[in-house]
């Protein structure tokens, strides 16, 4: 399994320093910290302070779960409420550009997304339309296989 | 801003604290848990800024109270900790005091805080707001803050020096909660919180599928696993002893069953498990891809296969799907005749098959004469029950092909935007979708004269009438079908069933036995799967016993049918409809398999676009069939859709055949070769060793309940996990190393290899599904002997002691990644010549076509303007997306502008011709004045006579000239001169024939007399009205 991490490291083309005083007192943390380290100085992280939270609230969501998302019933919570969360937006954290939410969330979710039936992809309906945007995104079709959607409903 | 909080939530403090750090006041208003319904996610507390909530108390804590630039990255990371770990573990767990998780954190934090006042050296942040808040239940809880104090001093201290500051003294005041633990309780109850691994927490980029602790052989020893093979091996449950003593069992007594021999025909034997497979056949005019072979053939043989390997009686049918519109078309499109067609991609799809290794019993095709026979009888059978019914439908027929025209034969205006080229079921133009009938100005496709509209009378199968039947049937037959099945055939239900035509106005097809519809036929999805039975019957005479109900109930059959989700109602409904009709005394089927669609490197196969291996292709590649079969079984689209892509297929053949399964089988034999002279040693299994075969018996029976139900891509997965498993006993006990040894040792090395080569053998049994060519080569190399191929439910002493194996060698070879590239290249479609090829050829020849010629480049335009319109078409009806054919249409559009400009000209240049007839006339006057002087002077005929032939060949160029002139002429006439003379012309003659009129009607002649003359007078009023409207 390509790890989240190796993922984001292509993405935002930085490594994240491993020789950090952190790392050496074992004080290990989520995805949700790297991915914000790596994003940092872009406006992928959020301008307003206001935007910021909004975009921290769902990388801390996504790093919560990450290491738990082979486990079905953890995974099925996770797709619901992020789908119930897209039905009214088209980015994971309200904005109207992409942020580092939707990336850390779109490489933490794909190993899911691509064990998904078509019928159970029809059911994350909004999710399954951000990811499809997402994964057309240049810089995340070169680092992920694209996973194929419906778009005639069939169930 | 406002603080939506349940009660005694410890969350809230973070946000609390840095409110009075940031000396805001913000209003709480106290909610339960169960009403934190209005937002989503389900969580408390949030913070609620306008008309953005912010559901995580850590964001809002650090919007409230934000870090300075420097201490960003550090913060987050604290923050991080406190989210994914802390807080979970604190929520999960119980006996605080006692948790291992609980104290491994603290420790760290203890440690961290004994050597520096905050968490973040000598900075107050928003990150000790955050930890202190989840600390509060634990260090204000009457019980555990003595113990905790004692344990983690530093901690201790941190927490009440922090709790001493005015900032934390007034939030904690706000709070109005004592704390203690029950403030835990309330931060669960108000959100989702991640189990926690009772191992070692997670470390970031961790492997989750780790921390699975295997009992004996250990996982993470496996060699080279990747995530999605991982997934064939369990996460081991220990051993029983009932298993440890089924292995020992099993194990001494060897192969207890041999394979039957095989017997032609099959027939079903009462008492026995008789299996008929069938794969859905296979439409003839087209050569099929490797999704189409994955999709029915290829599946229905891996099962048809393992059916033998179980010793099961065994018939697998398939053939050519050879009848319809669509051959007919291909026919023509060929310039040839339906029969050719079809015996030619006849030959074709066999010879694809045979290269696969499909095992059909027979492959055989619908135009014979027992499908005839069977349609017949079936037909009769419904038609006589009553099931059928009559009714017309509006067709339309061209009466010079006399034929009924199949939509795809008609072209004509759309009706909806007037585009002149629609077809008969869709119009380019528009893309609106048209009934043929419709059509202003319809055209024979082949003829182009104006077909006529008849009502044309069909029969149709009465499916209301069975409807009940065929829902309570599916309702108790389709538990073991797999779920697309299901799914597509209950929708149709659902939706009523209403009657279907079953006849077409076709030559190509089986005729309809009833008087008044000779000239009709069926329609191909009524004698399609009809053709499942008479290809049977072209095997057997006996066929019968495999369709028809045994009438003493001894012999039983269940039918499997294997298919893409596209074929699923005309096997689930259609067919059991006709059987039910029919009267019912058939063999349904019990299990229908269907696979969802395979794509090509995530677009879709296209014949016409050339992107996508075909069946011929494959075997061109030089990649043996077995690798393609391979590969496609293991990405088989079951439940939903997969793609083949080469990188992915070269992986696999890397890893999975020649580094994992090669590796071991290849090891194992060639061990044997070289130290114990071809001969496989002496055996004691240790208990070590049961462990493994019990192991291996588990993968076994996986295998065999994989196969059962049709899930082959994991069949194979148990396959591969076996030889790992085979890898990690080799690796564990490293009998080259024992062969070194003491003379125990040695002995200790031949079980070990000995073993090694059982399981070999083990794997060759079970590759024969799936890799046949494979599965010879290695019974060869062990030399196994025929018997040991049955499926064992266990694995058991196949090459005792002392049997002699044969030549070890290599079996696979490794495939480069360079040859992907050109793979996908080769394989990815002919996007530039398709492309540009007619638009580039057709710019070139209006401008360097003289004026002379443009008569043939109008005839060049014209082949290119159909040409281009098929593409058009064709890529439109092979589904992709607009974008692709949409600049096709833009060429389209542009040739055929180009067309009417050429034709334009055209026209100006015969008007220009007219002009010569002057010249012509001046010429013929000459020439004649030169004959006759010829003629006069005496010469004789020989020589006046190639005069004579000038003269005639220019007065029949003139009598052409002149024609023509006076059609111009004439039109002229008419249409400028004529009207204003004629409207003269005929209000004298109405006034004429008035007087007359009238005077008729005076003289007192009787009507039938004036009648006439009226109507004359009334002709010539509408002639008048006429003319003055075209003035």
């Amino acid at each position: 399994m390509v790890s989240v991490v190796d993922n984001l490291e292509k993405y935002y083309r930085k490594k994240y320093p491993s020789s950090s005083k952190w790392t050496q007192e074992h004080f290990p943390t989520g995805i949700g910290s790297i991915a914000l380290s790596l994003a940092a100085g872009s406006n992928e992280v959020g301008c307003e302070p206001l935007e910021k939270a909004q975009i921290q609230q769902w990388v801390e969501y996504i790093s919560m779960f990450n290491d738990q998302l082979q486990t079905a019933a953890v995974s099925q919570n996770i797709l619901k409420e992020v789908n119930n969360c897209l039905s009214r937006r088209t980015y994971i954290a309200g904005t109207f550009r992409k942020t580092v939410a939707d990336v850390v969330l779109f490489f933490a979710l794909w190993n899911v997304i691509a064990s998904l039936t078509f019928q159970e992809k029809e059911k994350y309906l909004n999710l399954s339309r951000w990811f499809n945007n997402m994964q057309r995104d240049e810089r995340i079709a070169d680092i992920c296989k694209q996973i194929t959607f419906s778009r005639t409903l069939l169930y | 801003m406002k603080l939506f909080t349940n009660t005694g939530n410890s969350a809230s403090l973070k946000i609390l604290i840095s409110s009075s750090f940031a000396k805001v006041d913000i209003p709480i208003e106290v909610i339960s848990a169960s009403e934190a319904g209005f937002q989503n996610p389900k969580r408390l507390p949030i913070l609620q800024i306008d008309d953005v909530s912010i559901f995580s108390s850590n964001a809002a804590a650090q919007y409230l109270y934000s870090p300075s630039d420097g201490h960003l990255s550090a913060v987050q990371r604290w923050l991080d900790w406190e989210a994914v770990l802390l807080q979970p573990v604190l929520v999960k767990s119980s006996k605080l005091e006692n948790c291992p998780n609980v104290s491994e954190h603290l420790s760290k934090l203890n440690s961290t805080l004994g050597k520096q006042q905050y968490l973040i050296k000598d900075v107050l942040t928003v990150s000790d707001i955050v930890v202190w808040s989840t600390l509060f239940p634990i260090f204000t809880d009457e019980q555990l803050e003595p113990i905790f104090s004692a344990k983690y001093e530093s901690i201790g201290n941190w927490f009440k020096h922090l709790a001493n500051l005015p900032e934390f003294k007034s939030a904690v005041e706000k709070f109005s909660h004592p704390g203690g633990i029950a403030c835990i309780q309330n931060v669960g109850a108000a959100g989702y919180f991640p189990a926690v691994n009772t191992t070692t927490t997670a470390t970031p980029a961790s492997d989750p599928c780790k921390k699975a602790k295997p009992s004996k052989p250990r996982k993470d020893l496996l060699p080279s696993e990747s995530s999605e093979s991982s997934e064939a091996l369990p996460k081991e449950p220990p051993i029983t002893d009932v298993e440890l003593q089924a292995a020992h069992n099993a194990w001494k007594s060897g192969p207890t069953i041999k394979p039957k021999p095989s017997v032609t025909p099959v027939l079903p034997i009462a008492g026995e498990r008789n299996v008929l497979i069938t794969s859905a056949l296979p439409y003839v005019n087209n050569v099929p891809h490797l999704g189409n072979i994955i999709g029915c053939v290829l599946s229905a043989d891996v099962f048809a296969r393992y059916s033998r390997l179980k010793n099961w009686n065994t018939l697998f049918v398939c053939g050519t799907d050879e009848y319809g519109t669509a051959t007919e078309t291909k026919a023509i499109e060929e310039g040839l005749t339906p029969e050719q067609i079809c015996n030619k991609y006849f030959e074709i799809h066999k010879e694809i098959y045979s290269w696969f290794n499909i095992s059909f019993d027979k492959f055989g095709r619908t135009t014979t004469k027992q499908q005839t026979e069977v349609v017949h009888e079936m037909f009769r059978k419904v038609h006589s029950n009553g099931f059928t019914s009559v009714s017309a439908m509006e067709q339309l027929l061209c009466e010079k092909c006399d034929k009924y025209l199949a939509d795809r034969f008609v072209e004509g205006t759309c009706p909806k935007c007037s585009y002149e080229d629609a077809r008969g079921d869709q119009c380019d133009g528009c893309g609106n979708l048209i009934n043929a009938v419709e059509l202003i100005k319809p055209r024979c496709k082949l003829c182009q004269t104006r077909p006529v509209v008849r009502l044309s009378d069909q029969l149709f199968l009465e499916l209301p009438k069975v409807e009940k039947r065929v829902a309570e049937w599916l309702e108790s037959a389709s538990d073991g079908w797999s779920n697309n099945a299901k799914v597509i055939s209950k929708a149709w239900l659902k939706d009523g069933l209403k009657p279907r035509c079953i006849t077409r106005d076709l030559k190509w097809g089986i005729p309809v036995p009833l008087p008044g519809f000779e000239k009709k036929v069926f329609y191909v999805w009524f004698d399609a799967p009809i053709g499942y039975m008479s290809i049977t019957k072209t095997y057997t005479e006996k066929w019968r016993s495999w369709w028809e109900k045994d009438k003493s109930g001894n012999v039983k059959v269940t039918l499997y049918q294997f298919m893409a989700k596209d074929n699923v109602p005309f096997h689930s409904i259609m067919f059991p409809s006709t059987l039910f009709a029919a009267g019912g005394n058939f063999n349904l089927v019990s299990h229908l398999m269907a696979t969802e669609y395979l794509n090509y490197e995530d677009g879709k196969f296209s014949k016409s676009r050339g992107v996508g291996v075909f069946g011929t292709d494959a075997k061109e590649t030089g990649i043996p069939s077995d690798i393609f079969r391979f590969y496609l079984l293991y990405v088989r689209p079951e439940g939903q859709d997969s793609s083949f892509s080469w990188a992915d297929l070269v992986t696999k053949n890397n890893s999975e055949l020649l580094n994992n399964l090669g590796n071991f089988i290849n090891r194992a034999l060639v061990f044997v070769e070289k130290f114990f002279d071809y001969l496989i040693p002496e055996m004691n299994l240790t208990e070590d060793d049961y462990t493994y075969v019990v192991y291996i018996n588990r993968l076994l029976s996986e295998y065999s309940a994989a196969l059962e139900n049709g899930s082959f891509r994991f069949g194979l997965r148990h396959i591969l996990g076996i030889s790992r498993y085979g890898n990690l006993y080799f690796q564990t006990n490293q009998p080259w190393a024992l062969m070194k040894g003491s003379a125990e040792d040695k002995k200790r090395a031949g079980s070990v290899i000995g073993l090694s080569c059982n399981i070999a053998c083990l794997l060759a049994i079970l590759l024969k599904p799936y890799m046949p060519q494979t599965c010879d080569v290695i019974a060869k190399q062990l030399n196994a002997p025929d018997s040991v191929f049955v499926l064992p439910s266990h694995l058991a002493l196949l090459l005792s002691p002392g049997h002699k194996i044969g030549k070890p060698a290599p079996l696979f070879t490794k495939i480069e990644p360079s040859t992907v590239e050109e793979l996908k290249k080769r394989f990815g479609g002919k996007q530039q010549p398709a492309t540009n090829g007619p638009a580039s050829n057709n710019k070139k020849k209006p401008t360097t076509a003289t004026l002379s010629s443009h008569t043939a480049s109008i005839k060049a335009m014209e082949d290119a303007v159909a040409k281009q319109g098929n593409l058009v078409r064709e890529m439109k009806a092979s589904g992709v997306p607009k974008t692709e054919w949409q600049p096709q249409v833009t060429v389209l559009l542009d040739m055929k502008k180009q067309l009417a400009e050429l034709q334009k000209h055209a026209s100006v240049d015969n008007v220009t011709g007219n002009g010569d007839v002057e010249g012509l006339r001046k010429k013929v006057a000459e020439q004649g004045d030169l004959v006759r002087k010829v003629k006069s002077s005496g010469v004789p005929k020989s020589e006046w006579q190639p005069h004579v032939d000038v003269l005639l060949s220019l007065k029949k160029q003139l009598a052409e000239a002149e024609k023509q002139s006076q059609s111009t002429n004439s039109i002229t006439d008419s249409s400028v001169v004529g009207p204003a003379e004629s409207v003269k012309d005929l209000e004298e003659k109405i006034t004429k024939q008035g007087d007359l009129v009238r005077k008729m009607k005076g003289s007192g002649a009787s009507r039938s007399e004036w009648q006439p003359q009226v109507n004359i007078l009334l002709d010539l009023k509408k002639q008048l009205a006429a003319a003055q409207k075209t003035c």
